[in-house]
């Protein structure tokens, strides 16, 4: 069972640190399963938090290299990804799941997708 | 130019009056004779595309790729010279595979059975135990190679051993067309795989036209595949080749990206977009110089589709395991992110991608199991489906061959 990274985030974003253990997932089929298994409630609640917050997130993180980014970096930007993961749940399907889909697990991403 | 197109005529069988338009049979997609005879009359007399020159860049880093349909695994390796070959992965011996991970490096390919060691090569180079053989000849015994080409650093092999045609002869206008293009410029992918109940063709068909876009993809897609100006989706061209198809997609120029796809926009260019600015554009992308274009799809026969768009490319490979099961593999190219915003917009641009073909899989399992009910015996294409046909009957000429 995949869990979140509980580092915490770089300073400035301490409102986002209620999302980490859920949301922070390096691995894409960990978002996939997070965002096809959590409440609508819930996905709205991380996606309207980080919206208005991704300006900021893109701006501290993007002063970096993406490959220098480590511990609260590394963190803050797993908690962008799952925003990207999410955010269809939101604005297309209204729900967490892509009705009328194919099971994800059975259209699974490769382990490479992740380095 | 779009903006004179009549979108309610029809426009591509007129073209090519030797295709008909009478309704498709299904017996070919339902049928076990008709899979063994793709399976010893297509399969070992094309090009298939194995990978990418990158993904083996350095000496001695290779690649394994299996072909279901040939019983064949193929071992595709990057020699001390530099040169990219294949070579069936079996020993010599007693016909082991000799590589076992999908993806490696090595300085020499070593047999786990007996320790017979190959050069990168694929020359015998060193057989333990060897003196208690007869008459062994290294040199008639190396791996056995499979004929190798690149175009535009995709490799393609064929598995018969006096190819018809060359890869060059083989890719035709397809080959001329994207001569150039940036292919190396976007290596990096991210890839998704799945084993579909489904024909093989039928998976294909899916990928075939634009006009479900509207209704299966309504909300996901609709409205950057339609508008009220072209309400369906017609194509800006379609091009049908020898044994290709070639279709350059409409984009709504008035699309709307959502919130957050508005805000990853902003760091690349993304798989499903319109490009309206064609000054700049490459000659190899949106031949029409629409302002209204999406990407253009390149259906390359028998199983490799190559969809281009402006900064970024995507790919779809399906290889049949049975009438009715397929494998079905996907990968996205973009440059290599170098920071967090573009890797973000990736992340998004990929998520989004699949999540349409997501509604595409479930779709074309579903069309597989009620076609074996025999309820119906055909199909019946409109004008923007001609690929299709197309398909249907490059399929036809390379099972009715009687001699191959």
């Amino acid at each position: 069972m995949a869990t979140g990274n509980h580092g915490t985030l770089p300073a400035g974003f301490e409102d986002l640190e209620g999302f980490v253990a859920q949301w922070a997932l390096p691995r894409e089929i960990d978002r996939i399963r997070m965002r096809w298994t959590s409440p609508m409630e819930e996905i709205r609640r991380f996606y309207d938090a980080m919206v208005p917050r991704l300006d900021a997130i893109i701006a501290h993180l993007n002063r970096k290299p993406l490959s220098d980014l480590q511990g609260p970096d590394r963190v803050l930007l797993d908690l962008s990804l799952a925003l990207a993961e999410v955010a269809d749940a939101v604005e297309v399907y209204g729900r967490p799941e892509v009705p009328y889909s194919f099971d994800p697990f059975r259209y699974p991403p490769s382990d490479s997708n992740d380095k | 130019m779009a903006a004179e197109m009549n979108w309610n005529e029809k426009r591509w069988f007129s073209r090519y009056p030797e295709l008909s338009t009478d309704p498709i049979p299904l017996e070919p997609y339902l049928s076990e004779r008709q899979f063994e005879l793709e399976r010893e009359r297509i399969w070992p007399h094309v090009w298939l595309m194995m990978g990418r020159v990158e993904e083996i860049a350095e000496p001695g880093q290779y690649f394994v790729k299996d072909i279901p349909i040939c019983n064949a695994s193929i071992l595709v390796v990057r020699g001390k010279d530099g040169k990219v070959r294949a070579f069936h992965n079996v020993c010599s011996h007693r016909g082991n595979q000799v590589c076992w991970e999908e993806r490696g490096a090595a300085s020499a390919l070593k047999c786990r059975f007996h320790g017979f060691i190959y050069d990168l090569d694929g020359a015998l180079r060193s057989v333990p135990d060897e003196r208690m053989f007869f008459n062994l000849d290294k040199r008639a015994n190396g791996l056995t190679p499979v004929a190798t080409d690149i175009w535009e650093g995709f490799i393609f092999i064929n598995l018969d051993p006096h190819p018809r045609e060359t890869l060059k002869e083989y890719l035709g206008e397809v080959g001329e067309r994207l001569s150039g293009h940036p292919f190396h410029e976007a290596p990096r992918y991210y890839e998704y795989k799945a084993e579909l109940r489904c024909n093989w063709k039928v998976v294909i068909y899916g990928f075939l036209e634009a006009w479900h876009v509207v209704f299966l993809h309504d909300k996901s897609a609709g409205e950057l595949f339609g508008s009220r100006e072209n309400p369906f989706g017609h194509n800006l061209l379609i091009k049908l080749s020898d044994k290709h198809r070639f279709i350059s997609l409409y984009g709504n120029p008035d699309y709307q990206a959502t919130p957050v796809g508005g805000m990853a926009f902003r760091f690349g260019k993304s798989l499903m977009q319109v490009e309206s600015d064609t000054s700049k554009m490459l000659r190899t992308m949106n031949p029409t110089r629409s302002p209204c274009w999406s990407f253009d799809l390149n259906n390359i026969f028998p199983n490799f589709q190559l969809n281009v768009v402006n900064g970024a490319w995507y790919c779809h490979r399906f290889w049949p395991l049975a009438v009715d099961r397929t494998i079905w593999e996907s990968r996205m190219y973009f440059p290599p992110p170098a920071n967090a915003g573009e890797r973000f917009f990736q992340e998004y641009s990929k998520v989004t991608t699949r999540n349409v073909l997501l509604e595409d899989g479930s779709l074309l399992e579903k069309t597989q199991a009620v076609m074996a009910s025999g309820a119906k015996r055909h199909w019946h294409l409109q004008d923007e489906e001609i690929a299709i046909r197309h398909f249907h009957d490059v399929v036809q000429k390379f099972v009715e061959r009687a001699s191959v």
